[in-house]
């Protein structure tokens, strides 16, 4: 990509979201920010991203109802394209969620959703700041900058990807010991909010760039 | 006694305002106006708040019409969490708050009023977005709650009431306590640590932060996840504002401020807590 170009994010509204947050996070990282109309056929984004603050039944159904899931799948399919899901946009990218009842993801990695369970003396929904492991070697040159910066999370499911390899980092909450960056080809995802996480998040969302 | 829970403490000012402008009272009432809250916002975002909460003390009683512009205002610059409350009653004001720039809401009355819409809520939004205020008053040797900032007296125990809004799928629970609130002198150490044990969501101590030493004994007698801060920060994050002050409300006060230097910051809040053991993120 030219670097006197500015990278295009497009954000996909999901009705349910914190869609000023996320926008304003990109543009101060720099990147030229669109909210995308959900009337829009074609994608053309340097980086599809997929906020998320709610439920993953009311996400999917969504999605599913605008026919974005479609549309999420031709842009995929074509060169130089890039989704990232951030929270509960990243737990939509698997397979299947235990939230509420079982819900069907978007599959684009194989994996489920699971409930945090019994958390000893930690609380059953994990809100704060915590900081990650790397725990995908190939990523520690991009990422190991961050380990000892804290970053916001806010969920009470978690992602866990079938293949080891889509784990490029762990975080801990009470016992669990979970994915909280995912990565499979061109489909990326965080669990916890660089929009939320002040400085060390607008320095996360620059990195972006550099893995599209 | 050694804390459990062992992520960093969160340390979170709040914004209370009326019309658009910050405001302070004492027990929630006889309000005085303290500044811009987006001035405000900011300051506790570059000096390293964790969390910021915004309340709209009237619009329970006047509906939040005007709400989303103040929020947005508010929220441009900062790059934190920010949570909204005052007069959220339907799933609709929920969105829009979230559109507006807000990341979680914080409910009360409407949730007094019928606990199922807490349920509803959770359901749509996911629960760990939505946090419930419990205002606390204590009568005697009597706890009850409250809405509308100590209107309206009801009578249930809150810490019967914070397990109930936990199993309606509340994501955490902000105990205010009305007796403590603004007079700073010390949290209600007894009920937070009660309800903090009672319930296995976050639990956020608010009212009657005076200095470090309340903060510091809250966060080592109880389980709770953070603390939220209005007076004790205000009075200090007032010394570095620029004039002009808004025009509307009781300006006394702020007309007739001389500045006055207190050193309670959040950054020193925050070592302070370190050199006592305290997880904080710094």
């Amino acid at each position: 990509m030219a670097t006197n170009l500015k990278c295009k994010i497009g954000i996909i509204n999901l009705n349910v979201n914190n869609l000023f947050s996320i926008y304003k996070a990109c543009s101060e990282a720099g990147y030229k920010v669109t909210v995308i109309d959900n009337k829009l056929k074609n994608y053309s984004y340097d980086i599809l991203l997929m906020p998320g603050v709610g439920a993953f039944s009311s996400g999917i159904n969504y999605l599913k109802k605008n026919h974005i899931d479609e549309k999420i799948d031709n842009y995929l399919n074509k060169k130089n394209s890039f989704i990232y899901g951030i929270c509960l946009g990243m737990q939509l990218l698997f397979s299947s969620s235990e939230e509420f009842k079982l819900n069907r993801g978007l599959k684009l990695i194989k994996g489920k959703v699971v409930k945090f369970q019994n958390q000893g003396s930690e609380n059953k929904i994990n809100i704060g700041w915590s900081k990650f492991k790397v725990f995908n070697n190939d990523y520690n040159k991009l990422f190991s900058e961050f380990e000892n910066k804290y970053f916001y999370y806010i969920h009470s499911y978690y992602a866990k990807p079938n293949l080891r390899k889509n784990i490029i980092s762990h975080s801990f909450h009470g016992k669990t010991n979970f994915c909280s960056i995912t990565k499979k080809d061109n489909i990326f995802g965080t669990q916890f909010h660089p929009e939320k996480s002040g400085e060390a998040g607008i320095k996360f969302l620059k990195k972006i760039k550099k893995i599209i | 006694m050694k804390r459990k829970i062992k992520k960093p403490i969160r340390i979170i000012p709040v914004l209370d305002i009326k019309n658009g402008v910050l405001i302070k009272g004492i027990n929630l009432e006889g309000l005085r106006v303290l500044g811009i809250p987006r001035n405000f916002a900011n300051y506790y975002y570059t000096s390293g708040a964790d969390e910021i909460v915004y309340i709209d003390n009237v619009a329970t009683l006047y509906g939040t019409n005007n709400l989303s512009k103040f929020i947005t205002e508010t929220a441009k610059n900062i790059f934190i969490p920010l949570s909204v409350g005052g007069g959220i009653r339907t799933l609709k004001d929920i969105e829009e708050m979230l559109t507006a720039g807000a990341d979680k809401v914080c409910i009360n009355s409407s949730i007094i009023d019928n606990v199922k819409n807490l349920k509803i809520a959770s359901r749509k939004f996911g629960s760990s977005n939505i946090t419930v205020i419990i205002q606390s008053i204590k009568i005697g040797n009597k706890y009850f709650i409250s809405k509308s900032n100590g209107r309206d007296l009801i009578k249930v125990n809150p810490i019967d009431w914070a397990k109930k809004v936990e199993q309606y799928g509340a994501g955490e629970i902000i105990i205010t306590s009305i007796n403590q609130e603004g007079l700073r002198t010390g949290f209600d150490i007894n009920l937070t640590d009660k309800i903090s044990k009672k319930v296995k969501i976050p639990v956020i101590a608010h009212g009657g932060a005076g200095n470090f030493k309340d903060v510091l004994n809250v966060i080592n007698q109880t389980n709770i996840s953070g603390v939220a801060i209005a007076s004790m920060f205000h009075y200090e994050a007032i010394n570095n504002f620029p004039k002009p002050y808004p025009k509307v409300g009781n300006t006394n006060f702020i007309m007739n401020y001389k500045k006055k230097n207190t050193n309670n910051t959040i950054k020193n809040l925050k070592i302070y807590l370190s050199k006592r053991g305290i997880k904080v993120r710094l």
